[in-house]
């Protein structure tokens, strides 16, 4: 008796599970060809129907889409279900910079960078981005180190370059940044910003 | 209320590509916004549509994305960032408005479904929504006055077909207790009733009887109260209203001559309404203690969270005491705050700052006649509404007050509790 009740239940868990799978991937696929189409709020509303707050996809997705038309805040409500589902994926604070820039959240973009970089050091768009935030906010101290690492990986790249230039050149550090412009011109030979730095450093 | 959230547009333009909209950044010197547009290129390098120009159609297929999808504050950011920058029509206001009513935001979505009725001759779908932010804002003459144009459906909808005569009664009862052996507590009693006067009006009508027992005589007191309140049109309420009172003395001190008389107050309020603020203008005019009183009062009322559970208020007055052909003027403040713990029950307190004597509150609904001033007061009240039509309300107030003759101090501490009957 104890035996075969145990056997439906399992049957009844295993179609039950099948079922929402198979329900999930059909809303999914119709997500993306309303996507395809443009039409975003029935790709959201596809999501919506079959939306299970546990699946870091279902949020992934409604936080890119909702960020898509422009809802920035219920988009980083969703990255952030994401983040705290799968908290070593850096996808989903990727997702999340995005609407949090829209909104000016500078603080909150920082701390996903921060985070990231915790996961994946190397990581080198973050820490340009990271890098950015921080000369804008003339933290040349904390904007150094991270455009340092950028040339240390990629020392004939012209974005790096040029920013750890500017920043040596923010913080006084007139050698170093006359070395740094000079190497820019190398990359990009009549950088007009690249000339500019230098003039400032001849004055 | 669902069918009202089923609004559509007349007609979604074409679809437009994916909008997106980077918001107006100060330009810092030529470097910083150099720095900056690369690093927003950057970071939106997958969706370089991003700095198309807003226009009307953008807007409206952004806004409408926005409220198909429920996303009321992104709709809220979305909207009021486009209004500053110069869109404004008829939909947008409506969905704005919707958005701050799905949010319980009464009186920020009252502000944009009036602008919307400025734009467009309204619909139904904006009547109800009207009506409703009116009947939760507290302004249920507007919601009547509005009524007056609804079609025989959203009558039915609204239940306003036939509104109530009577809206509510009240009854209550009271004792002040001072705190010096001169006088003997006072007793207190009034009823009182709104009503509808005509389709858009309603009025406020109200018996008080006091009594007390002085060292010089005893009083006897009755008071009547009437107010009318006329909605017009941009949320102004208009209340005239008159306050007649009627006292006697019986076992008079022989050494003194009191004589009875009836005094009146008559007042004029005139209040708007706009987004989180209420302001209210009085003027009254009385002849208290056989004198001129002239009083204007002023007063703000400030709801923070655009609904009616906090509301925080401040008024001064000014009052003119014209005694046989002198003049004395006074200065009276006022604070006070309301807060809604609970649905069902409010607590608030004021403070009264006068110094004086002969003034009058609330638009002449109280008069102070004492011929002792009247120095402080500090006013706390409940009000819990224990059913569909009853509440229950106490008040407790403690007063310093300055005996005329002698100057000596002494004050009150009284307690009111009373019954509303809402029909």
């Amino acid at each position: 008796m104890k035996a075969r009740f145990l056997f439906f239940l399992l049957t009844f868990l295993t179609i039950a599970t099948v079922s929402a799978q198979d329900s999930l991937r059909m809303a999914f696929s119709k997500s993306y060809t309303f996507e395809k189409a443009g039409d975003y709020t029935s790709a959201i509303k596809s999501i919506k129907q079959s939306y299970d707050e546990r699946s870091y996809e279902c949020n992934v997705r409604l936080g890119y889409l909702s960020y898509i038309i422009g809802g920035f805040k219920e988009a980083t409500n969703y990255y952030t279900r994401a983040i705290a589902l799968m908290p070593y994926a850096i996808e989903a604070r990727l997702g999340y910079v995005l609407p949090a820039s829209k909104l000016e959240k500078w603080d909150d973009v920082l701390a996903q960078y921060h985070a990231v970089l915790k996961i994946d050091p190397q990581n080198t768009s973050v820490n340009y981005k990271a890098g950015m935030i921080y000369y804008y906010r003339k933290n040349y101290a904390a904007a150094l180190p991270l455009f340092e690492r950028i040339v240390n990986l990629y020392p004939f790249d012209y974005d790096g370059m040029y920013m750890y230039a500017w920043t040596n050149l923010q913080m006084g550090k007139f050698k170093e940044a006359k070395i740094l412009f000079n190497k820019v011109l190398l990359i990009s030979p009549n950088d007009k910003s690249a000339l500019e730095g230098l003039s400032l450093i001849k004055k | 209320m669902d069918r009202i959230k089923t609004i559509r547009n007349f007609a979604l333009p074409s679809y437009m590509g994916i909008i997106h909209f980077i918001l107006i950044r100060k330009r810092r010197g030529i470097f910083a916004s150099c720095i900056m547009t690369l690093f927003f290129l950057m970071m939106n390098i997958n969706h370089s549509k991003a700095q198309e120009t807003v226009s009307s159609q953008v807007v409206d297929k952004i806004s409408y994305q926005l409220f198909e999808l429920g996303y009321w504050t992104d709709l809220i950011d979305y909207a009021e960032d486009a209004i500053v920058k110069g869109e404004n029509f008829y939909y947008l206001q409506i969905r704005l408005g919707i958005a701050y009513y799905e949010l319980k935001e009464y009186r920020q979505a009252l502000y944009h479904f009036e602008k919307a009725k400025t734009l467009q001759a309204p619909d139904d779908v904006l009547n109800e929504y009207l009506y409703y932010c009116y009947i939760y804002n507290n302004q249920y003459e507007q919601a009547l006055k509005l009524s007056k144009h609804f079609n025989k459906h959203l009558l039915d909808a609204t239940a306003t077909n036939h509104p109530s005569i009577i809206i509510f009664a009240n009854i209550e009862g009271g004792t002040k207790i001072p705190s010096d052996t001169f006088y003997k507590p006072m007793y207190y009693t009034q009823t009182g009733l709104t009503f509808r006067a005509g389709r858009n009006m309603t009025a406020y009508a109200a018996y008080t009887y006091i009594t007390q027992k002085n060292y010089y005589a005893t009083l006897q007191q009755q008071q009547y109260y009437l107010t009318v309140n006329i909605p017009l049109a941009h949320s102004w309420l208009l209340s005239p209203a008159v306050h007649v009172l009627s006292y006697s003395f019986s076992e008079v001190n022989p050494l003194l001559s009191l004589s009875a008389a009836s005094p009146i107050v008559a007042g004029l309020s005139a209040q708007k309404n706009y987004k989180n603020f209420k302001c209210e203008v009085r003027t009254s005019y009385s002849n208290l203690s056989n004198e001129k009183q002239y009083m204007q009062h002023i007063e703000v009322t400030h709801y923070p969270l655009s609904d009616n559970t906090i509301a925080f208020n401040s008024g001064i007055s000014f009052l003119s005491n014209d005694s046989s052909g002198k003049n004395s003027f006074h200065t009276l403040v006022n604070v006070g705050a309301k807060y809604y713990p609970l649905k069902k029950l409010s607590l608030s307190a004021s403070y009264l700052y006068a110094n004086t004597k002969n003034f009058n509150e609330q638009n002449a609904y109280l008069v102070n006649n004492s011929g002792d001033e009247t120095g402080h007061r500090i006013n706390v009240n409940f009000d819990w509404s224990f059913s569909k039509h009853m509440s229950l309300y106490g008040i407790y107030f403690s007063e310093t007050k300055t005996e005329s003759y002698t100057q000596k101090a002494y004050g009150y501490n009284a307690g009111i509790l009373g019954l509303k009957m809402i029909f």
